[in-house]
């Protein structure tokens, strides 16, 4: 009972700080507004919290992120498959890992906007945010799935051996909950940056009905609490793909913890 | 089937653990491979097993064994029951009752048989491992260790039960002295 209350009252007291620190910032962002006092580089608050809901009215808006939603995500799902076969055959083959591990550095370590300006001349501003999203979510991947496949235990698998477990099972109850365990937050993190690179993507690549695009037009026009409105989007689509994607990665880790194949599909 | 060793040679980063050994194994009885820790007794169950290969020297009859390991091996996820189902069979739904009844002749009762292995003492995954062992029908059961975690009553029991299985195949398990070889009832070999 004692230790409930203590937990409750320290949730209230993380809430209580947390919305102080809001507060705080949202006063910092004001006074320096006023300061600048240029309302297109730098708007002010509530100016900005007035742009942010005139767009939250508009068809077009929904319209717009759902299409940069779907975009991202076709790409993170894209990057996923692909890393997780290029980590499946590179554990396997040798000479597939010689060949990919430069590659991934290199993905890796070269600025995202090198990439989009690159591949904005070579296939066009459209499919750029996809690719984009793909070529972050690849390394990312690749790496956890290769660590999961190379940790696996040899203890157990030698075990499995003995005892002529097929291999359908052997992967079901050995390496699929050691894969998951990776993939889950390598997934979380993928979605995020594979999220921020697909807008600066569009801004660069002035992608047709996308966040970035709208961004890039306030930008041309000078209306700072549109531009700003629109990276308020953005920050609270983030957030909330982060905190979605987390709730459901603790959900599955919860469920690899108590993985208990079906007897069907064994 | 009986199991043939023929001047089998292992070594490990250039220390020899096994060295030239032969030994013709009948089709069935209860054999202990007698020695000191590091004289190659898991290493010699391993080559059996043919999960370590041998530098050279050949083993023969082997094709299926069963294995009790030293450090027991279970699935962290899977409860005691499902250990041994999902790990030896094709159907688990449908051999639980025989599992359940090898974990209980083994001590385990019924609400032990569905704790997960982080949930069981040292002794009590030692039994799963053992009932693994005892049900997989292999001609060949190794067992390494099999009474480490075990107290007096229980070693007795699972003696019984290794004695039950070496009327009808080739038991083989490791020891530490002849006494112990002796005391099991067991013919010693020894290593070295």
């Amino acid at each position: 009972m004692r230790a409930s209350r203590k937990t409750d009252l320290s949730r209230l007291r993380r809430i209580l700080y947390g919305g102080i620190a809001v507060v705080f910032w949202l006063i910092v962002w004001e006074v320096i507004a006023r300061t600048v006092d240029l309302s297109f580089a730098l708007p002010g608050v509530l100016e900005t919290l007035g742009a942010f809901a005139s767009l939250l009215l508009q068809g077009t808006f929904w319209k717009t992120v759902l299409l940069s939603l779907g975009r991202i995500a076709l790409g993170l799902l894209i990057g996923v498959v692909v890393g997780i076969l290029l980590a499946v055959v590179s554990v396997r083959v040798a000479a597939v890992d010689a060949i990919l591990s430069p590659a991934m550095v290199f993905i890796r370590s070269t600025p995202v906007a090198s990439f989009i300006l690159v591949l904005w001349v070579i296939i066009g501003r459209a499919a750029v945010p996809v690719v984009i999203a793909v070529l972050m979510v690849i390394p990312i991947v690749y790496q956890n799935i290769c660590t999961s496949l190379q940790s696996l235990d040899t203890h157990l698998s030698d075990m499995l051996t003995v005892f002529h477990v097929s291999p359908l099972r052997r992967f079901r109850i050995l390496v699929l909950p050691s894969m998951l365990r990776y993939l889950i937050p390598a997934f979380v993190t993928a979605a995020g940056l594979s999220w921020k690179a697909g807008i600066a993507a569009e801004i660069i690549a002035y992608t047709k009905d996308s966040i970035g695009r709208s961004i890039a037009n306030a930008k041309n026009e000078f209306d700072g609490p549109a531009m700003f409105a629109w990276t308020m989007a953005v920050v609270l689509l983030s957030f909330g793909i982060e905190k979605l994607l987390t709730f459901i990665g603790r959900r599955a880790n919860r469920r690899v913890a108590l993985y208990q194949p079906s007897d069907e599909s064994l | 089937m009986s199991l043939c060793i023929n001047r089998l040679t292992k070594a490990f980063d250039g220390r020899t653990v096994i060295k030239d050994f032969s030994y013709n194994f009948p089709a069935c009885g209860l054999f202990s491979l007698v020695g000191k820790s590091g004289e190659g007794k898991t290493t010699l169950l391993r080559m059996i097993a043919s999960l370590t290969r041998p530098d050279s020297g050949t083993i023969t009859g082997h094709a299926s064994v069963s294995v009790a390991f030293q450090e027991y091996r279970l699935i962290e996820h899977l409860n005691a029951i499902q250990n041994l189902t999902f790990v030896l069979y094709k159907d688990p739904k449908a051999n639980e009752e025989r599992a359940s009844r090898m974990l209980a002749d083994l001590q385990l009762t019924a609400q032990e048989q569905h704790l997960l292995p982080r949930q069981l003492s040292g002794g009590m995954k030692q039994r799963v491992s053992l009932a693994r062992a005892f049900l997989h029908d292999a001609p060949i059961l190794l067992l390494d260790e099999p009474f480490k975690e075990l107290d007096p009553a229980l070693c007795a029991l699972v003696l019984e039960r290794i004695r039950e299985e070496s009327t009808r195949r080739l038991v083989l398990l490791t020891v530490h002295s002849a006494e112990d070889a002796e005391r099991y009832g067991a013919t010693p070999v020894y290593l070295s």
